[in-house]
């Protein structure tokens, strides 16, 4: 296992939903490229367990906050496609801020970060 | 999510793998060789099989899988205690099927679409009379109303069902029910035929032809297609058959009939005006009946000059007319079956809420460990559903059972409404299922009002034996039921003896050795015809073993036992200042010594002698002769005006032939002549056999064109007749007996429960001193006073509902002390007997050993 690895984090539990969403707004996208991005995104810090992601997406189309079609992929391979519905923006915007204020107020209590080295 | 399409787990397997796919892809790009880019992404996802599990868990029914497993842990409860099941599942049977035959009886008569074109502009056409509604008015008044009032669509008209004979090849003679209709009828019920043909023109100037009912002709006949043209011998005649009828085809306000027959049509006025008939009106569309009726009135009045007298004519709906025409006794049977249902449903209700009180240690612990009140209350709910949907099942096949038992049973039962073939099925099943609804609701609900009074942290202290649990509910459970049973036991009591008094009435004449002979003519009478036969009754008296005979006409019953025909020719007498004038008369009439072969004895004057054939003569009964206003004894000597002034040579006591109600019909008999005689009444010592060979014999050397049809004694009818007040007063016995019992359990139930949970107090009573006779008195007490409130309040509503019970009733008043006050005994008796065994328990308590168990 590579030190790079190591420091990749699990991502919280109830927090998967909100990234999901937030990398939707970009656009429709596959599974793979879902977790692809939030991987990328979060400059490789974030590990998106894949067996975790399906049944999430699937949670986030039964509340209706996605949208799915089958559709094919740039290397033409075939794919099932999520849009963020406008139901799944605005429980995104509320929960953004929710998130912000939160982790505000997680960061006042553990105070400032110690200086690195 | 509701509505939403469900999406497949292989939908889910092929995102996965198309996931799986562009991994491998992208680890290929990277310079893995296939197959290691191909376990790279498998290592890269994980678990497949746990991503699967959650996605078949997240696309489930929660809430439905939980109700699944309650349902079967309920089933599986309820199962393993018999003795709370079973007597809850059967008394709820009992009780639903009695209200799901209820309810069909219901809907065949108010609820259903009526299958007649127009329908609720059909109406029956009655004439009003000091005494109520007469459904029969004079053919000749129907007929001048379609004639002259511009607002009558179409008149129908309708003769009796009756029972007439088919008489088979070999001689034997097979009872059918005819019915018989005009073509206005036939066009009222939109009749169509299913081989054949309907009546034409020809067939009701005739008289001639009959057209089968499809039961008739699939049970009868096999379903031969070929019957059109070939003939039936009815009541000796032979009748060519026109054609069957569709399937379910129906007659306004008659059951279905075995034969249909033409009514021939008048052509005389005379004539019409003496026949009645049930007549049918369809009015115009748009027309409202209270307004016609004036113009109906004007158009009576123009035809009173030629019937002597006004008919006022009303009209009835349709529905209204079934209603009256409904069988009463199957009303009261299923009456009672309802009033069982809320019984049941009360004794069951309290069942649960003793169970309820039995696991409240078990309920209390539950919640104080957090169980959400909800789960609860679905967890009772789902145990009233199972108890009632198993009830609502063994319920439904009992009604189908008691529908068609009843049917066969009871004299008639096929013109009896909910069991004459207009049974609905789906309205009885969702009725079913909304009573269902309706006790699981109920059953829940008592049990859930117990947990929100209980005292959580003393419940729990206290155990097992806990006493928060309050019996309030189930005491005025226990009232409820002893209230129902008090109301039903009432009501039982005094139709008993209303039927029994009227079955048990003097008949006022004599029975023994005399048998009612029904005549059967090959030939339609022809208008004018005279019918005296001067030959036929001496030669029959000169044969030995006969020891009177007389011929009748018109007696109301003759037709058939117990049903009585609604054609009959109605005198009515002159509006000349008498106020007989106003009171339609049974007209009989009556071949000479006929009051001395029936037994009926002459209260003045005489009986007909011979030659009172040709003289313008009658003899009233008691009835008619009290409604004539002729104070007693002195209409000997009066004459009616009329055409013809006719004298009352005598008057004769009450009698009843028939016990076709509770009322005496006022009667008029007339000697025979105009009247062609149906039927023949001979006192003989002959077997019945020997007697039908002596008729048939004289009736061949003197009375040709007639033969005789059935024979019965009146001993025998008698017995029939009063077979249907036996079986009613029987069927309101079962549902009575079953409800004191239920009730008288029910209390017993009570006191056991509450001497069992204040077992410590009594053991310190008993310490302190109290005999056991204190204490068998205090639990005594308890049931009585709960006895008495139930029947107080019983009482009460059956005095309430007197009103309505007493039109049912004959010779006996709704408010009879005598029998309300042997019903209160009685089951005040019953709830001290009840009580009796729980007391002695509470008598038997060992202080010691109560106190120990603490």
């Amino acid at each position: 296992m590579t030190t790079q690895e190591k420091e990749r984090l699990t991502i919280l539990q109830g927090t998967l939903d909100l990234l999901i969403l937030r990398i939707l707004i970009l656009g429709p996208q596959h599974g793979q490229g879902i977790a692809r991005a939030i991987q990328s995104q979060s400059d490789d810090v974030l590990l998106v367990d894949h067996g975790s992601l399906y049944p999430a997406l699937q949670r986030l189309e039964n509340r209706g906050w996605v949208a799915a079609e089958w559709g094919s992929s740039d290397n033409n391979r075939k794919a099932r496609f999520y849009t963020l519905t406008k139901q799944g923006r605005k429980y995104l915007a509320q929960q953004t801020s929710q998130w912000r204020r939160m982790s505000k107020a997680i960061g006042r209590i553990l105070g400032p970060e110690p200086a690195e080295g | 999510m509701f509505g939403r399409k469900k999406r497949r787990l292989s939908d889910f397997d092929s995102e996965i793998k198309s996931h799986l796919d562009l991994a491998t892809q992208q680890f290929h790009e990277v310079g893995l060789d296939e197959r290691e880019a191909h376990y790279a992404a498998l290592r890269q996802f994980g678990n497949v099989t746990i991503a699967r599990e959650r996605f078949y868990e997240a696309r489930r029914w929660r809430w439905l899988d939980a109700l699944g497993s309650e349902l079967g842990h309920a089933l599986k409860k309820l199962i393993k205690t018999p003795r709370f099941t079973l007597p809850a599942v059967l008394t709820l049977a009992l009780g639903l099927g009695g209200a799901m035959t209820f309810y069909s009886a219901f809907h065949s008569v108010f609820l259903r679409t009526l299958p007649f074109p127009g329908a609720n502009r059909i109406y029956r056409l009655v004439t009003n009379t000091p005494t109520g509604p007469n459904p029969w008015p004079s053919i000749g008044l129907a007929m001048e109303l379609g004639k002259l009032s511009p607002d009558v669509e179409r008149v129908g008209l309708l003769e009796g069902f009756i029972q007439s004979y088919w008489i088979l090849d070999g001689g034997s003679s097979v009872p059918v029910q005819t019915l018989s209709f005009d073509a206005g009828t036939q066009d009222i019920a939109g009749l169509k035929p299913s081989l054949g043909s309907l009546f034409k023109d020809d067939a009701f100037a005739t008289g001639n032809g009959v057209i089968l009912s499809h039961r008739f002709w699939k049970s009868r006949l096999g379903s031969d297609p070929t019957v059109v043209g070939h003939t039936l011998n009815i009541d000796n005649k032979r009748q060519p058959i026109l054609g069957v009828l569709a399937e379910g085809a129906e007659v306004p306000l008659s059951p279905e009939a075995d034969v249909y027959r033409p009514i021939k049509a008048l052509t005389s006025q005379q004539e019409m005006n003496d026949t009645t008939c049930t007549a049918l009106l369809r009015l115009r569309s748009g027309i409202q009946p209270e307004a016609v009726l004036p113009r109906f009135l004007a158009v009576a009045q123009s035809l009173k000059q030629g019937l002597g007298f006004l008919e006022r004519p009303g009209l009835q709906t349709l529905r209204k007319a079934m209603a009256e025409d409904a069988d009463l006794r199957f009303f009261i049977v299923c009456g009672a079956a309802a009033l069982f249902l809320l019984l049941a449903t009360a004794n069951v209700a309290c069942l649960f809420l003793a169970r309820a009180a039995e696991k409240s240690w078990e309920t209390s612990v539950r919640l104080c460990l957090g169980a959400p009140t909800l789960s609860l209350f679905r967890k009772f709910l789902v145990e009233g559903l199972v108890v009632a949907l198993v009830s609502a099942g063994f319920g439904f096949w009992l009604n189908m059972v008691l529908a068609g038992s009843l049917r066969a049973w009871l004299p008639g039962g096929e013109t009896l409404p909910g069991l004459n073939g207009t049974w609905d099925h789906l309205g009885v099943a969702l009725f079913g299922f909304a009573l269902v609804i309706l006790i699981t609701l109920l059953l829940g609900l008592i049990p859930m009002l117990q947990i929100r009074r209980l005292d959580l942290s003393l419940a729990v202290q206290e155990g097992h034996r806990s006493q928060s649990v309050r019996t309030k509910g189930r005491t005025a459970l226990v009232v409820a039921q002893m209230t129902l049973a008090t109301l039903m036991l009432c009501a039982t009591a005094l139709l008993g003896r209303s039927l029994w008094t009227m079955a048990h009435r003097p008949l006022g004449f004599k029975t023994e050795k005399l048998a009612m002979v029904r005549l059967l003519y090959d030939h339609h009478p022809k208008p004018g015809e005279r019918w005296e036969n001067p030959a036929f009754l001496p030669a029959l008296r000169a044969r030995s073993g006969i020891q009177s005979a007389a011929l009748t006409f018109g007696f109301g019953g003759v037709a058939g036992m117990g049903i009585v025909s609604t054609v009959g020719r109605n005198a009515h007498i002159g509006e000349d200042g008498n106020s007989l004038a106003k009171t339609p008369l049974q007209l009989v009439g009556l071949s000479e010594e006929a009051f001395g072969t029936l037994g009926v004895s002459l209260i003045q004057g005489r009986d007909f002698k011979a030659e009172d054939a040709q003289r313008h003569v009658c003899i009233l009964n008691r009835e008619a002769e009290r409604l004539a206003g002729f104070p007693r004894g002195k209409a000997e000597g009066q004459s009616f005006l009329g055409k013809e002034p006719t004298e009352i040579i005598g008057v004769v006591n009450d009698f009843h032939l028939f016990q076709d109600g509770g009322s005496t019909m006022p009667m008029r008999f007339e000697p025979l002549g105009r009247f062609r005689p149906d039927a023949l009444f001979v006192r003989s010592t002959l077997s019945k056999k020997d007697l039908e060979a002596t008729i048939s014999s004289v009736m061949r050397e003197t009375f040709p064109g007639v033969k005789p049809g059935s024979i019965d004694e009146l001993n025998e009818i008698r017995g029939e007749q009063s077979l249907p007040h036996r079986q009613i007063i029987a069927m309101l016995g079962v549902f009575g007996g079953a409800a004191i019992l239920l009730a008288a359990l029910g209390l017993s139930a009570l006191l056991s429960d509450s001497v069992s949970r204040r077992k410590r107090e009594l053991g310190i009573r008993a310490t302190l001193g109290a005999t056991s006779e204190r204490l068998i008195g205090q639990v005594m007490l308890q049931g009585l006073w709960r006895t008495g409130l139930g029947v107080g309040l019983g009482l009460a509503a059956a005095l309430a509902s007197g009103r309505y019970l007493q039109s049912l009733l004959f010779g006996i008043r709704a408010n009879d002390p005598k029998t309300l006050g042997a019903v209160a005994s009685l089951l005040l008796f019953l709830g001290l007997v009840s009580s009796l065994i729980p007391a002695l328990r509470a008598a038997s308590i060992d202080p010691a050993k109560a106190l120990r168990e603490e």
